[in-house]
């Protein structure tokens, strides 16, 4: 488009301007081509981070494990309110499961998806009632994640105040100390483990019924009052004891993965502790 | 007047001296409803100017507090996700083009560009043209363009300010003005940083009573820009300019993520007056505008988001005045324009997309006698992606007899479905996941616009009316029973809605007189509003459009020995209560909603001191006002703010 205005310009015989015009021509052409060229789809892509997929979605599980010290690290993909992602400190392996969504069989007279009316903080009213098939799990697992609630295999559990696993004592008279303290079981909830948030900037939500630890599902509070949801961790330590005594401290430093997603959990842990 | 004279006044504007408000106002030259200087009394295009005394005036910190001070029918508020959304004349945010000194700004922030871009300490005026005006502006120009012109020229060879300002929840702003002329060269640099902490707003207990959609907390942010120009002027006909300018924004979203915003913007620009008559003006623009997340845990800065746009403009003006009578007049412009729009989004799976968009536009001013004056222009659009061409028209007159000056006319608008609405594919949070339509057709309206202006001495009086019927508005469909395959989620289409009508009228008033060695001001603007559509199909859902709304200004300045002044304003607004409705999903049945009036008044004093300091105390919202309920649309205030504020030119 400039060169064929640049054309039309000096054939109007502008005699007295037309070094201006000239100049100006090539001045706007010579910058607007470089930058063009040299910039079609942007500029500085060096100011900003791009992690490497090693981290990404596709590396997810118990990732990392020291025998020598006990410390493992896990990373666990939770996007889903249709699944659980079960995990085996023992074995360290994951297991993926579906929540039921329909009844196929007998009735276990409390497995059921609810929706709900709710006004924030704490009222809620019945909708609609959908009874399924029990929650299935696989054989051998330690603790479970429904999103960002927690559930553990006829485990309990309770929060320290540390913040990280270095500061956690290993031995001696604090460790007994901590293990003395009073550990939660899970308990039945009707109107906690999200199942269907579609309805959430109306404030109708669909709950799965489910087992949860209340102590551990406070290692983040995700607050849906205010939509999008807020998300804030406690940053402490927990520890769980498992259902054959064993111990093991957990540690959630993040629910986003290098690649800023959220729904990506990241557990630092120790078992045995 | 000449073409260049008024050009030169254009420029110039700012340096009007002491004149009273209203001689300003019809002295200043506008150049956006017609994309050639025109003065504000003359121009056939009812034009809504806010001028450089009006923003040091407002002393607002940025385009959505300035607008607001100035205009009755304009509402700003806060999206879910923490977004600015705007409600102007019964139009959303997408329903108008801003424009900064008549180029595009790439982005978007859910409703329409990034308004904190624009640093208020640089701005000369702010023209508004209400109404479609996408003959001269093409695409999303349905509803008006706002025009911000900066500054260009100076009146000395030195004109340099520093100035700070402090208010509640530590909002602070420091700006930079350094102006030179040096010789045949001008050099501008402006640099600015603003900030403020987020802080609640208390709902009550009940709130879901009364809605689903409150506000709970005013993020906090902090912005750092600034922009250099360059200015050549070698002889008096010729003007070359160049400029760059870095914009960054950081806004908290929780505890583990910051979302980040910034803006790399550059261009050439040659203003060649060929003869008296012609006038030629070739501009190269670039302007590219990321989104990043600063991922706390990990320090990481991911972009997710870059709109980059290279535009390049042809624009030639052709005045026949010397072919006609002495009292007609004859002005021809016509111009092009290309444009290629990159844009890479999370919401595109992780691909790009590109767009290509030429124009070619004509416009005829022809002036028939000392009172008529008419102007028609007409403009093709081609958008590459869906092959989208649009022929917009435009027509206007204006009728001057005594002390009156009458305006009417018809325009047409469009809006362009953009990339994100043909493209998206975008799963939020595990609740739904929202897709484009290829198949969206653009947004039309057509406008009908008349107003009648009368001034004598220092007082004018304007009263305005307007009609918009739109058509094939696009916007996101309620959750569809269509689920995505892979993850469940329910799908949310982007689709057009049938026709709405928006019907607004204005009516202001401005005027000055002396009292004891002293000037005192006055200016009242009221507005009504009214939409009609179908249930659900408002322009501004959870905005709507408040009936009534009236901004009032009085003023006292008194000059004080020979270079003081002394200075103190009391404004305010104030804005009908409006019932409106809600869409309930989980029912899909609407509910009332009943929002409140509200008025807010600021009471302001300056010092002005040996022509150097000039220091302001200001106390905004002094009725100390607090919304029971923090709608979509009430004011974030929560209580009476004080502002005190220094500035030192040298």
């Amino acid at each position: 488009m400039l060169a064929t205005f640049a054309q039309a310009l000096s054939h109007r015989g502008l005699c007295a301007t037309r070094g201006h015009g000239r100049f100006l021509l090539s001045v706007l052409l010579l910058v607007g081509s470089a930058l063009s060229f040299s910039s079609c789809n942007g500029l500085f892509d060096g100011i900003y981070d791009h992690p490497s997929a090693d981290s990404s979605e596709h590396n997810m599980g118990f990732v990392a494990y020291d025998a020598t010290t006990h410390r493992g690290r896990i990373l666990v993909d939770v996007g889903s309110y249709q699944h659980w992602t079960y995990l085996d400190l023992p074995s360290r392996t994951t297991a993926k499961m579906e929540v039921p969504s329909k009844l196929t069989g007998e009735w276990d007279e409390k497995s059921a998806i609810s929706y709900q009316h709710v006004t924030w903080p704490s009222t809620y009213r019945t909708d609609n009632i959908i009874k399924t098939d029990p929650m299935p799990s696989p054989k051998n697992w330690s603790f479970a994640f429904h999103h960002y609630d927690v559930a553990t295999n006829h485990g309990a559990a309770m929060a320290t105040q540390y913040r990280s696993l270095d500061e956690l004592p290993r031995e001696g008279a604090a460790r007994e100390s901590l293990l003395s303290q009073t550990f939660s079981p899970d308990v039945w909830t009707t109107h906690q483990s999200y199942y269907d948030l579609t309805g959430i900037y109306q404030y109708y939500i669909g709950y799965q019924h489910a087992e949860l630890n209340p102590v551990l599902s406070t290692w983040m509070d995700m607050n849906v009052m205010n939509p999008p949801p807020r998300y804030t961790l406690s940053g402490l330590v927990y520890l769980l004891r498992l259902q054959d005594g064993s111990v093991a401290a957990l540690h959630f430093p993040s629910h986003i993965n290098v690649a800023g997603q959220k729904g990506f959990v990241t557990v630092d842990y120790i078992w045995p502790f | 007047m000449s073409v260049a004279s008024l050009i030169a006044l254009a420029l110039t504007s700012a340096s009007v001296p002491q004149t009273s408000p209203t001689d300003s106002t019809l002295s200043t030259a506008v150049v956006t409803g017609t994309r050639t200087p025109k003065l504000w009394a003359e121009t056939p295009v009812p034009t809504f100017v806010i001028g450089r005394n009006d923003i040091l005036r407002s002393d607002a910190t940025n385009l959505r507090e300035l607008l607001t001070h100035e205009l009755p029918n304009v509402e700003f508020s806060y999206t879910p996700s923490g977004h600015i959304n705007l409600n102007f004349g019964g139009f959303s945010g997408q329903g108008l083009l801003f424009l900064v000194n008549g180029e595009r700004m790439a982005g978007e922030t859910m409703d329409n560009v990034d308004y904190s871009r624009i640093n208020l300490s640089d701005v000369e005026r702010i023209e508004i043209v209400r109404g479609a005006s996408s003959a001269l502006y093409g695409s999303a120009a349905i509803g008006g363009v706002v025009n911000i012109i900066t500054r260009q020229r100076l009146k000395s060879s030195r004109n340099s300010e520093a100035s700070v300002r402090w208010g509640r929840h530590d909002n602070r702003r420091l700006d930079l003005n350094l102006g030179h002329n040096l010789g045949r060269f001008t050099h501008l640099f402006n640099m600015q940083h603003q900030a403020q902490s987020g802080y609640a707003l208390h709902n009550p207990d009940d709130v879901a009573l009364f809605t689903t959609y409150a506000l709970n907390r005013v993020p906090g942010h902090r912005v750092w820009q600034w922009k250099d120009r360059w200015i050549w002027s070698p002889t008096s006909n010729f003007r070359l300019s160049a400029r760059a300018g870095y914009f960054f924004r950081e806004q908290e979203q929780d505890a583990t993520l910051a979302n980040r915003y910034r803006d790399f913007v550059g261009g050439v620009k040659a203003e060649w007056s060929v003869s008296p008559q012609t006038r030629v003006e070739l501009a190269y623009h670039f302007d590219q505008y990321d989104k990043s997340d600063l991922i706390q845990a990990s320090h990481l800065d991911i972009r997710d988001y870059s709109n980059v746009q290279h535009t390049t403009r042809a624009l030639v003006s052709h005045d026949f005045a010397h072919l006609l009578p002495s009292d007609h007049g004859f002005t021809l412009t016509a111009g092009g324009d290309y444009l290629r729009d990159y844009l890479m989004s999370y919401q595109f799976e992780g691909q790009s997309r590109v767009q290509h968009s030429a124009d070619a536009f004509v416009q005829a001013d022809w002036t028939l006698s000392p009172h008529w004056e008419i102007l028609g222009a007409v403009r093709y659009d081609h958008f590459s992606q869906g092959q989208h061409e649009h022929l917009t028209s435009k027509v206007s007159a204006r009728y001057r007899q005594g002390a009156f000056t009458y305006r009417a006319g018809y325009g047409q608008g469009f809006r362009a479905p953009s990339l994100k609405e043909l493209y998206m594919h975008y799963p939020i949070n595990g609740l739904f996941v929202l897709r484009g339509n290829e198949n969206l057709r653009p947004e039309r309206s057509d406008n009908f616009h008349a107003s009648v202006d009368w001034h004598r001495h220092h007082c004018l009086l304007t009263a305005a009316f307007g009609y918009n019927l739109v058509r094939q508005r696009i916007t996101t469909a309620p959750p569809s029973q269509e689920r995505e395959a892979s993850s469940g989620l329910p799908y949310i289409d982007y689709i057009n809605l049938p026709r709405l009508h928006a019907f607004s009228a204005q009516l202001s008033a401005q005027n000055s007189w002396t009292l004891r060695k002293g000037t005192v001001g006055l200016r009242l603007n009221y507005a009504f509003t009214h939409e009609e559509a179908q249930q659900g199909n408002s322009l501004t859902p959870y905005l709507p459009a408040r009936p009534h709304a009236i901004t009032a200004r009085i003023s006292y300045d008194l000059p004080w020995r020979i270079d003081n002044a002394w200075g103190i304003q009391l404004s305010g607004r104030w804005l009908s209560s409006i019932h409106s409705e809600e869409y309930t999903a989980s029912t899909g049945a609407m509910h009332d909603v009943h929002y409140p009036a509200y008025a807010l008044l600021r009471l302001a004093t300056t010092l002005s001191l040996n022509h150097a300091w000039q220091l302001s105390l200001a106390a905004d919202n002094v009725l100390n006002y607090r919304p029971r309920i923090y709608f979509y649309n009430a004011p974030t205030t929560d209580g009476i703010d004080v502002q005190v504020g220094a500035t030192y030119r040298f």
